[in-house]
C-alpha cells in the first residue's frame, strides 16, 4: 500500500488557493434570484400579524413568503416517524407558532442580494410572546429521559443509562472520593462558510440543489420528504464545503425554504445565511451539566464511577448528548452508573458538534480524574496507567487494536512530562505561572455502509466516484490515494469525484466515518474493476507473467472503458471487537496571576487511529481538533439573553474562536497502529479525536498553574481574578 | 442596507454643503463602522457623502506637537516614524485595535466616532435608547459582560469601543472641525458626551460638521508610556479593560502622570483623580495601587461586568509598574 | 443531469460525467452536420480538451476528441424543443434557431454562453471556425500541466475565457446575456480588477465584495461574516489589504484591485499559493484566499521579524479549521526564500 500514507498534497489544493474551488453559493446559475430569511425576534409565542406590504413593494422584490402564503407541505416527522438522527422537525412556514428565537418566519426573494436583504428588514411582525426558559443551569424545568430513538452520535444508537456492579456500595467503601459538577455552555459551530443553498427546479417535480452539506443523501432524503417529492426527483450537489463540524450534518429549515422560494418565483434561488443567522436555527452544542463521582483506593485504582448529567434540547425535537460514552469505555472500573437526561428549553434544536458526547464527557471525566490524582498525590499519567483497560470494560470484548499506552509514552516523552513539579504554582516563567496538564483522548471507530464506482479508461486513467463529501477533511485526496493504490496507478492518473446524489450512496460525513467507510468502498470498487479486467482473459497473447498495464489490456480487447461498482457492507468482525481510537493530550499554559489571562504555550498530542491514509491531511485534522479543544477550554460560549431567549453574541467579533496569535506550536504525533479488524483498509478516522480530552488537559494545566480548578467552561480571565 | 444616494467630494466645502442640504446624510470615510451598522440597519442614512477624496491625509510633527489629518488611516498613523517615536502610546493603542485590514481602512476621523459593540445596540429587534431613543435598555438587565462601569446612566451602559481614543484622551488631543458655522477646536475631554438622558447623542459634533484634524500637544515627559489592553483572546478582540498610561519620573518621584481607560467607560475615560493621586508620590506599587483604586471610584456594575472593577485596578497597577520598570 | 437526460445507442443513460475529465460544449442549431466535418471538429476539440454535444431539432450527437460521433436520444417527453427552450435558444422571425453555444462544467452549470442573433447560412462552418480560433488562443495561453483532478476545472475556466474573446471578435453574435440589470437606481461604475477593466451597473450600496462575487463572478474572494470580523474577504486595493465587505464598490474606481484570481498573474501559482498547498495551510479552504491575500500584503508591509509577528499580523484572518500553525509555516517558508 505505497500510495497510502505519504503526505501527498491535497489534490484540490491548487483550486482552493486560486479561488477556483466553487462552494455552494458560487455555482453560476442563470437567472438566479436572491433570498433572505426573516427570523423571529421572540423565542416563544405566536405571530399575530405580519405586514409584508412594504417589503413586497420594495424595488426588485419577487416574493415575500410567510405562513399565510407558503405552499402546503407534508407533516414534519414525529417521535415515531423520524427517519434518522439528522431528521429534524423543521420550521417551514406552515403555521404561526414561534418555538425559538431566530426561527424562520418568512423568506424574501428579490433580483439582487441587496434588495432582498433590505426588504427582509421591511417585514413588520407582531407577536404574542410568552415567557421563555433558555438557561439549563437556572431552569426549573425537570430533566427527563430522552425519547427514543436516542438522537446520538453517528453509527450507533447509544444507551442513555448503563449499570454495572454496585456503585453505591463501592463508593461507600472507597478510601477516597471525588464528586464534582462540570458545566459547558452552548457552543456554535461557525464554519467559515455560512450555510448556503441554490435551488433549481426543472419543471414542477424535479429539483436540483447546490448545498453546503456534510451529507448529500441525507439532504436529498429530507428535501424529498419535506416537499413531498419522490427521492429520485431530487438531486443534491456539494463539491466544496467551507467547513461543517456537525452543523451541516443535518438539514435545517433554510434548505427546503430555498426550494419553496424557487418554486414560488419560478426562478432558481440562492439563499445564504448571514453570520448572525448562524446562531440559532442551524444547531449548536447543547448546554451541558455533568456530575462525576469517583471512588478509588489509596493506590488510585478505581472502585466506582457515577457519571450523570443533563443537556439542553428544544421543545419540539430530539437530541441527546451522549457524554457518558467515553466513561463507559475508557478505564477499567468494576462499578459504573451512567445516566443521561435532557431538559426541554425554548431554544432551537441542538445537534452534533465535533466529537459530540466524547468531547463533553471527557472534559468532565478527565477533569475529575485529575482532581483524584491531586487528592491522592499520584501523577495524573500514572493514575491513568493504573486503570488501563486492556479490554472493553463494558462488554469485555477485546479491542480490535489499542495503542493508548504507546500514546501516553510518546506524548509524555516529547512533552517532557517527567520534569513536572507536582505542586500547583510551583512552575514559573518570569511573572507568569506555568501549568502542565494532560488528559486521555478517545473516539469510536465508526463505519457505515458506503458504495463507490470505479471506471478504468483506455488512456490509462481512472475515474472513481462516490457521493460523499470533502468538508476540508481531505476526502478528495485520500480517496485518490486509496484508488491509486488499489489500481497500481500514480495518483496523477486518478480522478476522484464526489458530492453528488447521482453517484453511489455514502454516509453523511460525521462521526469520523468517511475515510473508513468510503475508503473501504473505493478500495473494493477498484479491486472489482481490476478483477473484471482480469476475467476478460488473456486473449491478446500478452505474457501473463507480466503485470500488463490495464490501458494495454483494454486496448487489446478493443474496449474504451471498464467499470465496477461496490456496495459496502458492515464487517462481521465488528461484533467481536470493541473499536476505538485513542490518544494522549499534554498541554502547557501560561497564566498571568494578576490579570488572569491564560495562553496555551505548548501542546503535544499523540494518537493511534489505525492506518493513516495521508500523514499531511491527517495531521491537519488532528491539529485542528486540538485547537478546537483549546478554543472550547478558553473561548467558546454562546450566550442567551435570559428574557429574550436570543443569542446575543451572534457574530465572529463576540463569539470568540482563536485567532492566529492565540495558537502556539503544537506537536501532533502518530503512533503506528495496524488494525486488521476495523475495516478493509484498517482506518479508524481522525476528524474528531483531536478535540477530545483537550479541554480537560487545558483546565488541568490551569489548575496546576494557579491552584484554581475551573469546572465551568470557558476558562475566561474573570474566573481567575 | 437601505437604498442610498452616493456622492463623492474632493473638498471640505462641497462636503459640508451636501450635508447641509440633507439632514438624512452623513460622511463616509473608512466605512468600517458606518457600513457595518448600515448593513445591520442600525444606522439608516439616505445619503452617504464620500470624503475619501478630500486630501486631509497629512501628518505633521514638530516641536510644537503634532497635527494629524482626519483622513489618515489608522495603520499609517501607527507606523509613522515620528508618531511612533514621540507618541508611542498612540501607536501602541492603534496597533492593538481591530486587524491589519481594518486599520488600513479606518480613519482617524472615523475612529473618533466609532460606535459601541453593545450586543443590543447592534440588534434592531431589541430595546436600545442609543439606537431608538425612548425604547429602553435591554442591556441593563440582559447580558452585559462587555458593558461600561464608568459614566453609565439608567438609560445606557454601552462601552465606547475605540482604542485610539483612549490614547488621545491621555494625550490631551484637540479635535479640529469645519462646519456650517466655521471652524471649531474641541478639547478631547469635551468631544464625547456621557449618555445621560440622551445616549443617542455621542459627541458634540453638529450635523454637517466635518472633522478635519486631530492635534496633539508636545509629548513633554510622556514618552514613558504603556497601552495595556486586556481581552479574551490575544488579538483582534475588543478590550475588557484597557489602560493608557504615561509617567514622568524624576528621581523616585512622579512628576507627571496621565491615565485613561478603555473598555470600561461610556466614553474614552480620562482618570484625572488617579493622576492627581500619583503626582508628587514615590513611584512604587503602593502609590500605583492607591491610584488604581481612584480610577474605578464610583463604578456602577451589572452582574456580568462586575469583574471589570478589579480587573481595571490590576491593569492600572500593571501598566504603571511596567513603565516604572522600563524607566 | 435531469434537465438533460440522454441515452446512448445501447440504451444506457449518459450523464455529462461520462464525458469524464472534460468540459463540455453544447451547441444548439437549426442545422449542423457534425459527421461531415468530423475529423476537423475532433482536431479542434482535442486542442481544447473539450467534448461537444450538438443539438438540432432532429438529433443529438456527442463527439469526444478520441471517439466517433455518438447519437444520443433524449429520455422522456418534450423532445429537443424542450431543450431549446430550457437553454433559452429561441427561433428567429424566420422560424430557424440561431446558433447557441454553451460551456458546461463539472457542476453541469453553464459557465459561459453565447447565442447568435439569428441563424447563420452555414452554422457548421461557423462553429468550426469559432472552435479553431478558440483552440489557437488556448494554445497561446496554455498553462502548465495540471494533475488530473484540476484539469477539468482549469480547462473550463480557460475555455470560457478564450471563447469570450472569440465571440467578442466575431460579428453576428449577440452579447452574452449578463445577469438581468436590476431596474432602478443603479450607477455605471468601472473597476480595475486583476488588470482588467470592468464596467458594471450597481446600486451604490453594493459592497466591493458583493460586486466581485455576484457581478463579476470572481467568487474566490469569500464572504464569511460580511462585517469585518473574519478576513475571508481580504483583497488588495492599491496594494493594501482591506476587508472588501466593509467598503462599497463605487468607492474604488480609481485604484487597482487584486483578488486571489489575479494573484499569480497568469503564471501558475504565486509562491504564497504554492506554499499554502505544500504546508497544508488549510482544510476546507474557505478562509484561504483571504489568508493568502493577507499574507502577501503582510510581507509587502515589511514589519515581520519573527513567527510571533506573523501570528499577530495574520490575526485578522480567522480559520475555523484552525490551520494556524500550518499557515505560519507556509508564510515563514516564503519569507525564508526572500
Amino acid at each position: 500500500m505505497k500510495k497510502i500514507g505519504p503526505p501527498v498534497d491535497r489534490v484540490d489544493g491548487p483550486l482552493k488557493v486560486t479561488g477556483g474551488a466553487r462552494y455552494a453559493a458560487e455555482v453560476p446559475v442563470a437567472r438566479v434570484a436572491h433570498a433572505v430569511l426573516v427570523l423571529s425576534t421572540i423565542a416563544r409565542g405566536r405571530i399575530t400579524g405580519m405586514d409584508t406590504g412594504k417589503a413586497e413593494r420594495a424595488p426588485g422584490v419577487l416574493a415575500v413568503i410567510t405562513h399565510k402564503n407558503a405552499m402546503h407541505l407534508p407533516p414534519q416527522p414525529t417521535r415515531e416517524t423520524r427517519a434518522s438522527q439528522g431528521d429534524h422537525v423543521l420550521q417551514l412556514l406552515q403555521d404561526d407558532h414561534v418555538l425559538y428565537n431566530r426561527q424562520p418566519i418568512a423568506i424574501v426573494v428579490a433580483d439582487t442580494f441587496e434588495r432582498a436583504q433590505h426588504a427582509a428588514h421591511l417585514v413588520a411582525v407582531r407577536y404574542e410572546a410568552a415567557p421563555v426558559d433558555v438557561d439549563l443551569l437556572r431552569t426549573r424545568t425537570a430533566a427527563r429521559a430522552p425519547h427514543p430513538p436516542y438522537h446520538g452520535t453517528v453509527a450507533q444508537t447509544l444507551p442513555v443509562e448503563s449499570r454495572r456492579g454496585d456503585v453505591a456500595a463501592a463508593l461507600a467503601a472507597a478510601a477516597v472520593r471525588v464528586e464534582e459538577v462540570y458545566t459547558i455552555p452552548a457552543e456554535t459551530h461557525n464554519p467559515m462558510e455560512p450555510h448556503a443553498t441554490i435551488a433549481v427546479w426543472h419543471g414542477p417535480t424535479h429539483l436540483t440543489v447546490y448545498d453546503s452539506t456534510q451529507g448529500v443523501f441525507e439532504d436529498q432524503r429530507k428535501l424529498a420528504a419535506s416537499l413531498g417529492l419522490p427521492r429520485e426527483n431530487v438531486r443534491v450537489i456539494s463539491h466544496y464545503i467551507g467547513g461543517g463540524f456537525g452543523t451541516k450534518g443535518a438539514v435545517w429549515s433554510h434548505v427546503p425554504l430555498a426550494a419553496m422560494a424557487a418554486q414560488k418565483v419560478g426562478r432558481p434561488v440562492k439563499l445564504v445565511l448571514s453570520r448572525p443567522q448562524m446562531f440559532g436555527p442551524v444547531g449548536a452544542r447543547p448546554q451541558i451539566e455533568q456530575r462525576v463521582v469517583i471512588g478509588a483506593g489509596r493506590d488510585g485504582v478505581l472502585a466506582a464511577i457515577r457519571h450523570e448529567g443533563r443537556s439542553s434540547v428544544s421543545q419540539f425535537d430530539q437530541f441527546c448528548e451522549h457524554f457518558t460514552a467515553p466513561t463507559r469505555a475508557l478505564y477499567k472500573c468494576p462499578n459504573l452508573d451512567t445516566t443521561e437526561r435532557v431538559v426541554s428549553l425554548d431554544i432551537a434544536t441542538p445537534c452534533q458538534m465535533r466529537a459530540p458526547g466524547e468531547v463533553t464527557g471527557t472534559f468532565a471525566l478527565e477533569s475529575a480524574l485529575d482532581e483524584l490524582a491531586v487528592k491522592l498525590a499520584i501523577d495524573p499519567l500514572e493514575l491513568r496507567l493504573r486503570n488501563y483497560a486492556e479490554t472493553d470494560p463494558e462488554t469485555g470484548r477485546p479491542w480490535s487494536s489499542k495503542s493508548l499506552r504507546q500514546c501516553y509514552q510518546t506524548a509524555a516523552e516529547k512533552f517532557g512530562w517527567s520534569r513536572k513539579k507536582p505542586q500547583p504554582r510551583s512552575m514559573v516563567d518570569g511573572k507568569l505561572l506555568v501549568g502542565w496538564g494532560m488528559a486521555t483522548a478517545t473516539y469510536p471507530a465508526n463505519v457505515r455502509p458506503a458504495s463507490a464506482i470505479a471506471t478504468l479508461f483506455a488512456d490509462g486513467t481512472a475515474l472513481v466516484r462516490a457521493g460523499t463529501q470533502d468538508i476540508g477533511t481531505g476526502t478528495y485526496t485520500v480517496m485518490t490515494q486509496v484508488a491509486a493504490d488499489a489500481l497500481g496507478l500514480p495518483v496523477e492518473k486518478v480522478r476522484f469525484e464526489l458530492g453528488d446524489t447521482d453517484m453511489p450512496e455514502t454516509p453523511t460525513s460525521g462521526g469520523s466515518c468517511t475515510a473508513a467507510s468510503v475508503g473501504s468502498a473505493v478500495h473494493q470498487a477498484c479491486l472489482g474493476a481490476r478483477e473484471k479486467l482480469a476475467r476478460l482473459g488473456n486473449g491478446g497473447g500478452a505474457d501473463p507473467s507480466v503485470d500488463e498495464p490495464f490501458a494495454a489490456q483494454l486496448a487489446r480487447h478493443g474496449m474504451k472503458r471498464i467499470e465496477a461498482r461496490y456496495d459496502a457492507k458492515q464487517l462481521e468482525t465488528r461484533d467481536r471487537y470493541a473499536m476505538r481510537a485513542f490518544g494522549a493530550q499534554f498541554v502547557e499554559v501560561r497564566v498571568d496571576p494578576e490579570l488572569g489571562e491564560v495562553r496555551v504555550s505548548r501542546a503535544v498530542g499523540a494518537f493511534a487511529a489505525g492506518r493513516i491514509l495521508n500523514a499531511k491531511t491527517a495531521r491537519s485534522q488532528l491539529l485542528g481538533g486540538m485547537i478546537w479543544g483549546i478554543s472550547m477550554a478558553l473561548h467558546e460560549n454562546t450566550v442567551y439573553d435570559p428574557k429574550l431567549g436570543r443569542i446575543m453574541n451572534n457574530d465572529l467579533s463576540e463569539y470568540l474562536v482563536p485567532v492566529n496569535l492565540d495558537i502556539p506550536a503544537i506537536d501532533v504525533l502518530f503512533v503506528p497502529e495496524d488494525d486488521p479488524y476495523v475495516n478493509e483498509i484498517g482506518v479508524k478516522g481522525v476528524g474528531e479525536i483531536g478535540i477530545t480530552g483537550m479541554a480537560a488537559a487545558v483546565a488541568n494545566a490551569v489548575y496546576h498553574a494557579t491552584g484554581r480548578r475551573i469546572r465551568d467552561l470557558p476558562i475566561t480571565l474573570d474566573k481567575l481574578l | 442596507m437601505r437604498e442610498i444616494r452616493y456622492l463623492s467630494v474632493a473638498a471640505e466645502g462641497p462636503a459640508i454643503r451636501a450635508l447641509q442640504a440633507d439632514t438624512d446624510a452623513t460622511y463616509l470615510a473608512g466605512g468600517t463602522s458606518l457600513l457595518d451598522l448600515m448593513k445591520l440597519e442600525v444606522l439608516n442614512f439616505a445619503q452617504l457623502v464620500d470624503v475619501n477624496a478630500i486630501p486631509l491625509t497629512k501628518i505633521e510633527v514638530s516641536n510644537d506637537g503634532a497635527r494629524i489629518g482626519s483622513m489618515v488611516r489608522n495603520s499609517d498613523l501607527a507606523l509613522h516614524p515620528e508618531i511612533a517615536a514621540r507618541y508611542p502610546l498612540l501607536s501602541e493603542a492603534l496597533l492593538s485595535g481591530a486587524s491589519p485590514q481594518i486599520r488600513n481602512m479606518a480613519t482617524v476621523g472615523g475612529n473618533l466616532l466609532q460606535r459601541t459593540r453593545c450586543y443590543y445596540y447592534r440588534d434592531p429587534s431589541t430595546a436600545c435608547n442609543k439606537r431608538n431613543p425612548g425604547s429602553g435598555c435591554a442591556a441593563i438587565d440582559g447580558y452585559n459582560r462587555n458593558h461600561a462601569i464608568l459614566g453609565t446612566s439608567d438609560h445606557c451602559i454601552a462601552t465606547h469601543a475605540s482604542d485610539m481614543c483612549v490614547a488621545l484622551a491621555a494625550l490631551d488631543a484637540v479635535v479640529h472641525t469645519q462646519g456650517p458655522g466655521g471652524e471649531r477646536h474641541i478639547p478631547f475631554a469635551e468631544f464625547h458626551r456621557l449618555p445621560g438622558d440622551h445616549p443617542e447623542i455621542e459627541s458634540v459634533l453638529q450635523h454637517g460638521e466635518l472633522i478635519t484634524a486631530v492635534s496633539l500637544p508636545p509629548p513633554t515627559g510622556l514618552r514613558q508610556s504603556r497601552y495595556l489592553k486586556i481581552r479574551d483572546r490575544a488579538s483582534y478582540a475588543f478590550a475588557l479593560s484597557a489602560v493608557a498610561a504615561a509617567l514622568r519620573i524624576e528621581g523616585n518621584l512622579i512628576r507627571g502622570a496621565r491615565i485613561a481607560l478603555g473598555g470600561v467607560g461610556t466614553k474614552p475615560w480620562r482618570a484625572v483623580e488617579a493622576e492627581q493621586a500619583l503626582v508628587g508620590k514615590p513611584a512604587n506599587r503602593a502609590t500605583f495601587t492607591l491610584a488604581a483604586a481612584e480610577t474605578v471610584r464610583g463604578a456602577r456594575t451589572r452582574p456580568h461586568n462586575a469583574f471589570k472593577v478589579e480587573l481595571t485596578r490590576r491593569a492600572v497597577v500593571r501598566a504603571l509598574s511596567t513603565i516604572r520598570g522600563a524607566s | 443531469m435531469r434537465s438533460f437526460p440522454l441515452r446512448d445507442a445501447r440504451g444506457r443513460l449518459v450523464s455529462l460525467h461520462d464525458v469524464r475529465g472534460r468540459p463540455t460544449l453544447i451547441a444548439f442549431a437549426s442545422r449542423l452536420d457534425l459527421e461531415a466535418r468530423r475529423d476537423q471538429f475532433r482536431g479542434e476539440l482535442r486542442s481544447l480538451g473539450a467534448a461537444l454535444i450538438v443539438i438540432t431539432r432532429e438529433t443529438i450527437a456527442l463527439l469526444a476528441p478520441d471517439d466517433d460521433v455518438e447519437t444520443l436520444e433524449l429520455v422522456g417527453d418534450g423532445g429537443t424543443d424542450a431543450l431549446f427552450a430550457h437553454f433559452g435558444v429561441k427561433p428567429g422571425a424566420d422560424g430557424a434557431h440561431p446558433l447557441g453555444l454553451f460551456v458546461v462544467d463539472g457542476d453541469e452549470a453553464v459557465v459561459w454562453q453565447q447565442i447568435a442573433t439569428s441563424a447563420g447560412t452555414d452554422d457548421t462552418e461557423e462553429l468550426l471556425a469559432a472552435l479553431r480560433r478558440a483552440a489557437t488562443l488556448r494554445q497561446e495561453a496554455s498553462s502548465a500541466a495540471q494533475p488530473l483532478f484540476n484539469r477539468r476545472e482549469m480547462i473550463v475556466t480557460s475555455l470560457a475565457g478564450v471563447l469570450s474573446v472569440v465571440f467578442l471578435e466575431r460579428l453576428g453574435w449577440a452579447r452574452s446575456p449578463a445577469p438581468p440589470a436590476p431596474t432602478g437606481a443603479t450607477t455605471s461604475i468601472t473597476l480595475q480588477v486583476n488588470g482588467v477593466t470592468h464596467k458594471l451597473d450597481v446600486e451604490p450600496r453594493v459592497t466591493l465584495l458583493d460586486a466581485l462575487r455576484e457581478q463579476l463572478g470572481l467568487t474566490g474572494t469569500k464572504k464569511g461574516c460580511d462585517h469585518g470580523q473574519c478576513g475571508a474577504c481580504t483583497v488588495l486595493v492599491g496594494g493594501r489589504r482591506i476587508d472588501s465587505c466593509l467598503t462599497l464598490a463605487i468607492m474604488h474606481q480609481t485604484q487597482p484591485i487584486t483578488t486571489i484570481e489575479g494573484l499569480a498573474n497568469g503564471n501558475g501559482l504565486h509562491r504564497m499559493q504554492a506554499a499554502f498547498v505544500a504546508h497544508d495551510a488549510f482544510q476546507c479552504g474557505y478562509c484561504t484566499p483571504g489568508q493568502i491575500m493577507s499574507a502577501v500584503a503582510m510581507l509587502e508591509e515589511g514589519r515581520v521579524r519573527s513567527e510571533s509577528d506573523v501570528r499577530e499580523q495574520m490575526s485578522g484572518n480567522l480559520c475555523r479549521c484552525a490551520a494556524y500553525p500550518n499557515i505560519v509555516a507556509a508564510i515563514t517558508s516564503v519569507m525564508g526564500k526572500g
